[in-house]
């Protein structure tokens, strides 16, 4: 499905639904319906979507655009005199009398109040849903930032002020980030917060008051409405001031953030001095998807006091903020990225990313030296080749020599540098790299020309000197680049590890490294935490995922007295535990050293290479030798011509194309993959896939998806639909999830024939009023018991029934004989689309006592002790599991599934991908010795994703994980699939297998060229200038050869 | 003859090593550290507005800075 502004592809479930369009993010939407506005909209069109397309405003609006004062910088207030503090562009058509800054467009602006705003529109739009940048709507809401319309309580993002001069009814119950800024425009006098932030269940409130009347308030955002205040000193600029008092409140119960208490931390560990003295921070913001939010965010922070350089790379989703301190704070940056709906991790830029960019850099500055040199050594050379046929003075040929003598040094110097430094440790180590034998073949060559062209005898070569080093250096640069990509990459799928875990330390649960604790201490969990420690449960009760450690789809439900076992994640509930071992000890730490240790048993093929490197390096420079000898003391013709034909030979048997061969095919395929949603973490392993002759697969998150889906479920005539649906959602557990999403799903229309005419929004205000769930218990992987005007209400499994005194089996029969009605439950199997097994109670249908027993997980519902709903589910393929199975088979590639899941679930799995080999009940290292075993005798592909694959993954030939697998899978991993697609491992079998051939070609070819060109180099049919002209010939065949692969 | 060749080679070239090394200049002074940033050229007029206001304040905060040492 395509995002309505951006329109790139994605997957439904990825995207949201705004006014009937679909959007793939918050900034898509921001700027949708920006665009669609009625005042901003066709000016926003004529700025480019995404602003990055520079705009002719002069052109585009034929009005002068007026630079009254210094200030202004493009104002097309042409006819307003009184325009004093303005920035930004501006356009005021019938307007003179309004005030505005930044982006305005108030086309028809009568009674606006509009004063220094940034981004404004429609003053009198009463309509105005969505607006973008600063709006001052004297007839609206006075939204500021991304505001959808006021009296809406689904507003996703609010950044910014409520100018309610009229209304101070903003009611934002379902914000997940405010960052409201109240200000008094009527109510003057109050110094204090004058528009009570109603949120109800903000995780984070970013509550500031603004007093307008302040005269001493530098800092406001826009705060005063007063029309015709022309010389006000609010600025957008200063959004945040010292006026503004930064609350963080965690009144959600299950806040996710704590800025607070993560600030110090942040500020000691990350928050760095640039040379100027300002603070610097990187981030990686969560929740870009395009250049929309790019902007977006860049935009929010440079508009923000103190911010002194803001800029997010659109690839990598870093984020780059250097800020000063005595204006702003590291929080109120992190607010401000959350406000506008995106979240921002702080990470460590020293971790590798500097030494990367700096290598990166370092490469770059070395690449455009030799290929600027190149050209410029070329164009002489050209004229020489022409004055060797048209007879050329020697004075003439002298001054060319020269100045190709002073081209081709910094070359061979800087560029060389790469090549001297590695040939120097290679010497070192007493090993002949490839890197020696160019450098050596190049120094000869440069030293020869040296002496011919001062002694102003023979030929010069400088022009191969200059082409062989730059040649040569290319593709190390492509590797280094390559390198840089996919370190990227990662950086941004992996989400930051939170190393931190809440201790009691006698007073209050207080963060602390999982290296500093101990043994006994208590360490509390909430919803999301990770688990880092093994311990034994004191308090609480919450259910586990544990399917990153054991494959099991099913919870775990822990309270007081069992054990907890770090990998797993708490699902939801709250526990309180000891630690019973230290970090080093735990679960998770032994399954990472393990890692460690077993990375160095993985398969180096650049060991091999450099091996084979060694001989053919050794075997040339000794052919080198006996050219030499044989020209000088056999053939007896002097040092010269002896010297030019060994240096011919060094530079044609440059195994450039030989070099080149290999990563430029897997370069090409890198980057074809990469457009397919495959990254590959180093060019080396598409060959290797192409080579792999046993797969192995994980079940769980692998060849199955994390949803579970309903395999057969029974509703009762006497359901109330709503009722249920609303019943279900007091509980936000994965179960419920899936039963509501196949409510909606199907029964839609009964939904609203519940609930009347009435649709959308309004529906679920009359749901809450209609239904008042009181003594809502949720029982951990148990269930959920509520009552509804007396009436006992129950959900879970047969187990929480039987708890719960409900009878199955009698219930069931009692059911059968009591009602009856075949037209009700028919249409109700009319409304169902889903495919499976409907069983409806009726008297055609067999629905006896075995019909409640469940071999998967599932879910009852009963009311007042009746049961009137059940559902089964059953694990769901993954898309192209199936496709990809008969794949490998078609390629006679054996296929195992090995997982930590039970005998029955993995069976029917195994049944329905027809794979007869499978083990069931694997642990992690028995997991390891499988694939190490099978490894012994094939080339094993191993795709796995969880944090029991990651020892497995390790041992493989070839590691595949999914992006939305354990973290420890995917750095344990060489390919990453990033759709989550199973036909894209498919896509990458097909494009590794032509990647191989075409790289056997190229080696064919290069090899071939070698053995022909090394015996002419030899006998002195070649003179150094051809060799390298003819080597650089092989190296583009080479290439486009290579090219190939993307044109599939 | 010989003197102009030599003449305009050595300005070419001599040209050349000055366009070179400020383009060597600029790579050490991060200004091509991102890629997308300057192989898409964003030169609207807003993007240069907010470029000049970042500067300005970054001048204004460095002078504040430098007036806070004197009195201090």
């Amino acid at each position: 499905m395509k995002c309505a502004h951006c329109r790139l592809d994605f997957d439904e479930r990825q995207m949201f639904e705004r006014g009937g369009e679909h959007f793939c993010c918050t900034g898509c939407a921001a700027v949708f319906e920006l665009l669609h506005d009625k005042g901003l909209g066709e000016f926003y069109n004529k700025l480019g979507k995404n602003t990055l397309e520079p705009v002719n405003f002069r052109g585009e609006f034929g009005v002068n655009l007026g630079f009254e004062n210094d200030e202004n910088a493009l104002n097309l207030n042409s006819q307003n005199a009184e325009n004093s503090e303005n920035f930004g562009l501006n356009l005021n058509t019938q307007n003179n009398e309004k005030i505005v800054n930044g982006l305005n467009i108030n086309s028809k602006n009568l009674d606006s109040k509009n004063t220094k705003n940034s981004l404004n529109s429609n003053s009198k739009n009463a309509e105005n849903s969505a607006n973008f940048g600063l709006n001052l709507n004297s007839k609206n809401a006075e939204n500021f930032g991304l505001n959808s319309s006021f009296e809406n309580n689904e507003n996703f993002v609010n950044l910014g002020s409520n100018l309610n001069s009229k209304n101070d009814e903003f009611k934002n119950t379902e914000n997940s980030a405010n960052f409201d800024i109240n200000l008094a425009t009527k109510n003057s006098q109050n110094s204090s917060n004058l528009n009570p932030n109603l949120a109800t269940q903000n995780s984070v409130n970013f509550n500031s008051n603004l007093n307008s009347k302040n005269a001493k308030n530098s800092a406001n955002l826009n705060p005063n409405s007063s029309s015709k205040n022309s010389h006000n000193n609010a600025n957008f600029d200063n959004l945040t001031s010292q006026n503004i008092d930064l609350n963080y409140q965690n009144i959600s119960s299950n806040s996710q953030l704590n800025l607070g208490s993560n600030l110090n931390n942040a500020y000691q560990n990350f928050v760095r001095k640039n040379e100027d003295g300002f603070s610097e921070i990187h981030l990686i913001i969560s929740g870009i998807h395009c250049a929309a939010c790019v902007w977006l965010n860049e935009k929010v922070l440079s508009l923000e006091n103190g911010v002194i350089e803001a800029s997010v790379n659109p690839l990598t989703h870093k984020a780059r903020v250097v800020f000063d301190e005595s204006a702003l704070n590291l929080a109120q940056i992190l607010a401000l990225i959350e406000a506008i709906g995106y979240k921002a991790s702080i990470y460590d830029p020293l971790k590798a990313e500097q030494k990367a960019v700096a290598t990166r850099r370092e490469f770059y500055a070395k690449l455009v030296v030799a290929i600027a040199c190149v050209m410029n050594v070329m164009w002489i050379a050209v004229a020489k080749y022409a004055g060797f046929f048209s007879t050329m003075e020697a004075g003439i040929k002298d001054i060319l020599n020269f100045a190709e003598f002073i081209l081709a040094s910094p070359v061979l110097f800087f560029t060389g540098s790469a090549f001297y430094k590695s040939a120097y440790f290679s010497l070192k180590n007493r090993q002949i790299s490839m890197d020696f034998l160019v450098i050596f073949g190049a120094t000869l060559a440069y030293a020869y020309s040296v002496w011919a062209m001062f002694s102003r005898s023979g030929e010069v070569y400088f022009d191969s000197v200059a082409m062989i080093i730059c040649f040569v250096f290319v593709g190390k640069y492509l590797e280094v680049l390559t390198r840089k990509h996919a370190a990227d990459s990662m950086d941004s799928l992996n989400e930051l590890l939170k190393g931190e875990i809440l201790v009691f330390n006698g007073t209050k649960f207080a963060p602390k490294e999982p290296y500093a604790v101990q043994k006994g201490d208590i360490i509390a969990l909430k919803t999301g935490d990770k688990v880092l420690i093994d311990g034994l449960c004191v308090r609480g009760e919450a259910s586990l995922d544990t399917s990153s450690l054991t494959g099991e789809n099913a919870p775990l439900l822990v309270n007081a007295g069992k054990m907890v076992s770090s990998g797993c994640v708490v699902l939801d509930g709250y526990l309180e535990y000891e630690a019973s071992e230290i970090y080093a000890n735990s679960k998770l730490s032994k399954i990472i050293s393990l890692l460690e240790s077993s990375q160095s048993k993985k398969p180096k093929i650049q060991a091999l290479v450099e091996k084979i490197s060694v001989y053919f390096s050794r075997t040339v420079l000794f052919l080198a030798f006996l050219c030499f000898c044989f020209w000088c003391f056999y053939r007896q013709s002097g040092a010269e011509l002896a010297l030019i034909n060994a240096i011919s030979l060094l530079i044609i048997a440059c195994p450039c194309a030989l070099a080149l061969a290999t990563p430029v095919a897997n370069l090409t395929a890198l980057f074809y993959a990469l457009k397919k949603g495959v990254l590959f973490k180093s060019a080396d392993k598409i060959e290797l896939l192409g080579k792999c002759d046993y797969a192995v697969f994980d079940k769980t998150g692998v060849l199955t998806n994390f949803n579970l889906k309903i395999s057969r479920h029974f509703l009762n005539k006497n359901l109330n639909l709503a009722e249920f649906s609303e019943f279900i959602k007091l509980s936000n557990h994965p179960v419920s999830a899936s039963i509501n999403e196949f409510i909606s799903q199907n029964f839609s229309e009964n939904l609203s024939v519940n609930l009347g005419s009435k649709k959308g929004r309004n529906s679920a205000k009359i749901l809450k009023n209609e239904f008042n769930f009181s003594e809502v218990k949720e029982i951990r992987a148990k269930g959920i018991s509520a009552k509804l005007n007396g009436i006992n209400l129950l959900g879970g499994n047969v187990n929480f029934m039987k708890e719960n005194g409900v009878n199955l089996s009698l219930n069931l029969s009692e059911n059968l004989s009591q009602n009856s009605s075949k037209n009700s439950s028919k249409n109700l199997a009319k409304k169902s689309k889903n495919s499976s097994e409907i069983l409806i109670k009726n008297e055609s249908v067999n629905l006896n006592e075995n019909a409640l027993k469940f071999s998967d997980t599932h879910f009852i519902f009963a009311r007042n002790n009746e049961i009137l709903a059940f559902f089964e589910f059953e694990s769901e393929l993954r898309a192209g599991a199936v496709g990809l199975v008969s794949y490998l088979k078609k390629l006679k590639i054996p296929v195992k599934m090995l997982t930590g899941d039970n005998e029955k679930a993995a069976a029917k799995v195994a049944k329905k991908l027809e794979i007869t080999d499978f083990e069931a009940a694997c642990s992690p290292e028995y997991k390891m010795h499988e694939v190490a075993s099978l490894g012994e005798k094939f080339k094993v592909l191993m795709v796995g994703d969880g944090v029991n694959d990651a020892l497995a993954l390790s041992n493989a030939a070839v590691a595949v994980s999914l992006r939305q697998g354990a973290a420890l899978a995917s750095e344990n991993s060489d390919i990453v699939l990033l759709k989550n697609d199973l036909n894209a491992l498919k896509m990458s079998l097909r494009l590794a297998k032509k990647t191989l051939i075409i790289i056997k070609q190229n080696l064919a070819f290069s090899l071939c060229y070698n053995a022909l060109t090394i015996p002419l180099a030899f006998f002195g049919v070649i003179n150094p200038l051809l060799a390298a002209a003819s080597m650089s010939f092989s190296s583009i065949i080479v290439v486009l050869n290579a090219q190939r692969i993307a044109h599939e | 003859m010989n003197s102009t060749i030599m003449l305009m080679l050595t300005v070419s070239i001599g040209v050349f090593f000055v366009a070179l090394g400020a383009f060597l200049w600029g790579i050490r002074n991060k200004q091509f550290d991102e890629e997308y940033k300057f192989t898409t050229l964003n030169d609207s007029e807003e993007a240069l507005q907010d470029a000049i206001r970042l500067e300005k304040r970054k001048k204004e905060a460095l002078k504040k800075r430098e007036n806070l040492e004197k009195d201090g």
